[in-house]
């Protein structure tokens, strides 16, 4: 189970609105790289795993990206509260505003919504563990590129800073998580078998 | 409500401290048999309970546990700020 504490785990206080930022930045909250798919990724992938130390590190990660997906929608939320309509207009906003007015929705960027096709749960710890660390990278990548964007705009560079940092360690620690379930392997099965799976090669 | 500006700082602490803890998880979850980074945790778990309790008692409920330590405390208190609404 999960329990909520009314606060952001780093805080978003943003005092101009930007609806082109809040185009952009909407892709980390259920882009192809988005903080839903990871917390949605690790949180699936953790029944699979033979291993206590994965799963916890799976959990813990996973609730992690819960509050990131958090702190996402808090910046998309206020980068385009009270939007005039013709702030709304001028900055191309006006598609997204037809289908969610300013709620907030799982998209990309572009305007492509949210997939599990974006994650998958494989069913096997080390296929898994791979496609994290990609994924860590793939969501560091993405930030990077947010920060190009946001440059001038301190209010917003600083949140989506800590964010791009977080991806960083837990592409450290999905690293020592594959590390251990290796030592755990026999020399035969690095890749070859799945342990949660094909018990009788471990 | 009291002074807004104590209020922020306390929030802001917390925050701080909570993030010792969620640094000090991940890497715990890795390397569970490193004593002093668990004495870490146990010491800055103790600090951020109490310092929840303090703040839920003198602004508002930051868990639901700590309702009944708030002063005045009324559900879904309009006073209560929501996570998402930022400081502006």
């Amino acid at each position: 189970m999960w329990s909520y504490e009314n606060r952001l785990q780093f805080p978003v206080n943003i005092k101009e609105c930007n609806a082109a930022l809040a185009q952009a930045i909407i892709s980390q909250y259920g882009g192809p790289d988005g903080e839903m798919g990871a917390s949605m990724r690790y949180l699936s992938q953790r029944y699979a795993t033979p291993y206590r130390e994965v799963a916890g590190v799976l959990t813990d990660v996973g609730t992690e990206e819960l509050a990131h997906l958090e702190m996402v929608a808090a910046i998309v939320y206020q980068l385009t509260k009270d939007l005039p309509m013709e702030e709304i207009k001028k900055h191309g906003f006006d598609k997204y505003y037809i289908d969610h007015t300013l709620g907030i929705w799982p998209q990309a960027a572009g305007g492509v919504p949210f997939n599990a096709n974006q994650f998958q749960s494989k069913g096997d710890i080390i296929t898994d563990l791979f496609e994290d660390m990609a994924a860590e990278q793939k969501a560091r990548t993405t930030y990077d590129n947010i920060l190009r964007l946001v440059r001038d705009y301190p209010d917003v560079y600083e949140p989506i800073k800590f964010l791009r940092a977080r991806e960083v360690v837990h592409f450290q620690r999905f690293g020592e998580a594959l590390r251990i379930t290796q030592d755990k392997l026999n020399s035969k099965n690095y890749y070859a078998f799945n342990p949660g799976f094909d018990t009788a090669s471990n | 409500m009291a002074n807004k500006s104590d209020m922020n700082r306390m929030l802001n602490d917390i925050g701080i401290v909570d993030f010792i803890l969620v640094d000090l998880m991940l890497y715990l979850d890795t390397h569970p048999h490193d004593q002093a980074a668990l004495n870490y945790f146990n010491h800055y778990s103790k600090i951020k309970s109490k310092m929840v309790h303090d703040f839920s008692v003198t602004y508002y409920p930051l868990v639901k546990e700590y309702n009944e330590s708030t002063k005045d405390f009324r559900w879904n208190n309009p006073n209560t700020p929501l996570a998402w609404e930022g400081g502006c």
